[in-house]
């Protein structure tokens, strides 16, 4: 692969008049908080989308803001809004930027509003379970001082260390122990935002009348509104956890096997059902090696599957997908992982009881310590990208969910029609009562250069999603829409994209939240 | 009579009623009750307000579209038109071992439309001490008589939900046609014990420290007694569900003070040959308030916020629309301008 095109700051498009109006003005009402600096505009101007990098390397910046604003409170991030109204500027909420649809990229430039700042954190209510919580609050940092209260908010995504409680919201995050403790969605009380017309909107609790409008502002992803504040559930801190693994000889018998598991009414936190291929990459790590990356993470296509694949195959051979796909094929055995947790005797009834649902459904007892390797290194992923596409390749994750009558169609199609494209592997996840998430990581590389490997990237991304939606699954399970799945949701949405408009309008009557992202 | 009413008339015959001041529509096809819909949007009427000539509004039955099916056994659902009732979807579910879940005894009476637009929000108990709606996708007619239809999916990140359109929107925002619903096994074993606890805080803490650590009951049924708390809980699903979740819920009941009891409570079932009593959407501290004044109630739908209560608690009436807060109201004005459907209560 040539080296990267060139870029500097200087490459950056010149702020208009009017965003230097509105910068002079953020400046005089948040002195030291406001900058137009290129390197921020820069920094600000894309979150972990792959393609970003992709364009980066053949020296097109993506779009930044003309501004980045820190806001103090939630009284300054509405000032930001009703002065951004007043110039027609865009604002785009920036969290701690590790979504991976380019969700903040500034398509129309504007205000980027950096929320790190709004981090207070009150006691827990330890009569009522609940927390309030600034939006700005990074998760580790929240879930850390909920620790040392002796309770747990029980959301931990891959990105816990990068990402903060009002990008949760603002993507409907999933965390790994989700199957117990549902998506962060399920653990909202109440909501403060500030809409696009500049108002501060607080959603009730139950009882309420109406529809839920908390529903209606989470997963809106800055188009409609800046999260400021939430009350969430928290829960007593585990007791004790309890871990078991077991090996399938087949996908479809290890889905079977979390199916049984879930309908019985068991509530494991941890569900992880690796694909053949994934489970090969799983199983080749030994034990307390120190090894850095969970399976089927981000990190692990980057940091493991990539020198593996690189030294199995030549570059010009990884160009064809179809050959490693089918190499893949000849393992065939499963890994399933799970984990409960909370009060001792029931962790351990519960685990007890799904391993006679497991080995029933054909599973072979592998003991805890698979599981147990798998909770000691769930957040070792790396973020590096770079060095892939160095080398000629891009590596992302595509996470969907369906019911489980559609699971295994959709793991199926997907395979199949990106295997042309590119190397594929998958894990089932997130598992609920009715169905799960499936969550597929895959690996192309292009021989052409970074412009090949874009249009390959596009082709990519077309490609499954139009299986899984063929197959009956939704859009996203927890990334998110951002710029690269929009097309997709209004394909999803069809003629109901117009309830979603109708909110916009309500809401945002200027189009001034973040234009161009979910439905542009 | 209006023009309006004439054509609803000629269009549904039998299936328009004039009574009370009112017209009763009951279409008994989708296709009916779209051109119900266009008729009202047609003459700029809104839907159960009266016209603007003084002409009685306009009520619509959806009790006709009643079908079931098909049914997904591998996922427990079902999909269940707007007018059949919970307990005749509970009924059929049966037969497959299936069954709606925990929610209230009104709230089987009503009809799916009504239990999902309405107060009650579609809403039931799932483990965790939390609530979730009892449709995973709905299918409705937008004010503008296109479809909107959601993906049948556990959970998602594809915007903003667009299920949260229609539930508890009163038919406002848009009018359900039909929903896939989550249904759970059916129980197959059921088991009542009674507590008694220190006081109202102390069950109360019981309840939701159990709730989180994962017990499911049925229904609970408390009163004061002595100055202490009686509870007789109802648990339902699989015999090994049932002991694990009374031994949640008793660890967390002897935590707080409380023990098993021989006691009986009072406060009698209601009688299987009446319609079910009022019931409110309750908080925990209403409940925690009623035991400290003597009061009994039973309670259903429980989640570590509140219960649906039947007795002497004080909560959201759950017969009666309440309204809605500003932002909602503009949201509905947006997607309805003209409230055709008949706009926020």
């Amino acid at each position: 692969m040539s080296a990267p095109a060139p870029l500097s700051a200087s490459s950056l498009p010149p702020l208009s008049a009017l965003a230097q109006a509105a910068a002079a003005e953020l400046s005089s009402l948040f002195p030291g908080r406001v900058s137009v600096a290129d390197e921020d505009r820069l920094s600000y101007a894309r979150d972990m989308w792959p393609k970003a990098i992709l364009w980066i390397r053949q020296g097109k910046i993506p779009p930044p803001p003309d501004v980045v604003v820190w806001p103090d409170g939630e009284e300054e991030v509405q000032k930001v809004v009703q002065l951004a109204r007043r110039h027609k500027l865009p604002v785009i909420p920036f969290g701690a930027g590790s979504g991976v649809c380019g969700g903040v990229t500034a398509v129309r430039g504007g205000i980027s509003l950096d929320l790190k700042r709004l981090e207070k954190v009150e006691p827990v209510d330890g009569e009522r379970f609940t927390v309030d919580a600034d939006a700005g609050v990074m998760g580790e940092v929240l879930e850390r001082r909920l620790n040392a209260q002796g309770y747990s908010l029980g959301h931990f995504p891959s990105s816990i260390f990068m990402s903060t409680l009002g990008g949760w919201l603002a993507a409907r995050s999933a965390g790994q122990l989700s199957t117990r403790y549902g998506k962060i969605e399920d653990m909202v009380c109440s909501l403060r935002a500030v809409t696009g017309r500049g108002d501060v909107v607080q959603t009730p609790e139950r009882p309420h009348g109406g529809p839920d409008l908390a529903e209606l502002l989470m997963g809106s992803e800055g188009t409609l509104c800046v999260f400021t504040r939430a009350r969430l559930r928290v829960q007593p801190a585990p007791e004790h956890r309890a871990f078991r693994a077991f090996r399938y000889r087949s996908v479809g018998a290890g889905v079977e096997a979390i199916r049984r598991v879930l309908r019985d009414g068991l509530r494991p936190a941890v569900v992880r059902l690796y694909d053949p291929f994934d489970t090969a990459l799983v199983a080749r790590k030994k034990p307390h090696q120190g090894g850095r990356t969970s399976p089927s993470a981000r990190g692990l296509v980057q940091s493991e599957l990539v020198p593996f694949l690189t030294r199995l195959v030549a570059p010009r051979v990884f160009g064809n997908p179809k050959l490693v796909n089918r190499a893949a094929d000849l393992f065939r055995s499963c890994i399933l992982i799970l984990m409960f947790e909370g009060e001792t005797r029931r962790a351990l009834q519960e685990e007890g009881q799904a391993r006679e649902l497991c080995l029933k459904a054909g599973g072979a007892d592998l003991g805890e310590e698979p599981a147990q390797e798998w909770y000691r290194t769930r957040y070792d992923v790396s973020y590096r990208m770079s060095p892939v596409v160095d080398d000629g390749m891009v590596a992302d994750t595509f996470e969907v969910a369906a019911t489980w009558d559609r699971v295994l169609d959709v793991y199926d199609r997907v395979r199949a029609a990106v295997a042309p494209l590119a190397f594929t592997m998958c894990h089932f996840s997130h598992a609920y009562v009715e169905g799960c998430s499936l969550y597929f990581s895959f690996a192309a590389a292009s021989p052409g250069g970074d412009r090949a490997l874009e249009t390959r990237y596009d082709e990519l991304w077309k490609t499954c999603l139009s299986a899984a939606m063929a197959a009956g699954a939704t859009v996203s399970h927890h990334h998110g829409i951002g710029l690269l799945k929009a097309r997709a949701l209004a394909e999803q949405l069809g003629d109901a994209r117009r309830m979603v408009q109708g909110l916009k309008r309500a809401l945002d009557p200027d189009g001034i939240m973040n234009p161009g992202k979910l439905l542009p | 009579m209006s023009d309006l009413h004439e054509q609803l008339r000629d269009s549904l015959g039998p299936r328009y009623a004039l009574k009370d001041g009112a017209a009763r529509c009951a279409p008994r096809s989708e296709r009916e009750l779209l051109l119900v819909l266009k008729l009202v949007r047609d003459h700029g009427a809104k839907l159960g307000r009266p016209g603007p000539d003084g002409a009685p509004p306009v009520a619509l039955s959806r009790r006709a579209l009643q079908l079931l099916g098909p049914w997904e056994d591998a996922s427990g659902t079902v999909v269940a038109e707007a007018g059949a009732t919970l307990d005749e979807i509970d009924r059929a579910a049966a037969a497959r071992q299936l069954a709606v879940g925990p929610i209230s005894p009104r709230a089987f009476t009503l009809e799916l439309a009504d239990f999902l637009e309405g107060p009650y929000g579609g809403l039931r108990s799932v483990p965790g001490g939390r609530l979730e709606p009892l449709s995973l996708a709905l299918t409705a007619v937008m004010p503008d008589g296109l479809y909107a239809a959601s993906r049948p999916a556990p959970r998602h990140a594809a915007g903003p939900s667009l299920d949260a359109f229609f539930l508890g929107a009163g038919g406002r925002m848009g009018l359900l046609l039909r929903a896939q619903l989550r249904l759970v096994p059916l129980a197959t074993a059921s088991r009542l014990n009674t507590f008694s606890l220190p006081s109202p805080a102390t069950f109360v803490a019981a309840v939701r420290r159990g709730l989180l650590g994962g017990a499911c009951m049925e229904r609970l049924r408390v009163e004061s007694r002595k100055g202490r708390v009686l509870m007789e809980a109802k648990f339902g699903g699989s015999q090994t569900a049932v002991d694990r979740d009374l031994a949640v819920l008793g660890t967390q009941i002897l935590n707080q003070g409380g023990r098993l009891s021989e006691d009986h409570l009072r406060r009698p079932e209601p009688p299987a040959d009446q319609p079910p009593p009022l019931e409110r959407e309750v908080r925990w501290e209403a409940v925690a308030r009623a035991l400290e004044q003597g009061g009994s109630a039973a309670l259903y739908r429980l989640s570590v916020d509140g219960a649906v209560a039947e007795g002497q608690v004080e909560g959201r009436d759950l017969s009666a629309e309440a309204p809605w807060s500003p932002a909602l109201e503009a949201v509905a004005a947006a997607i309805d301008p003209s409230a055709s459907l008949g706009g926020p209560p």
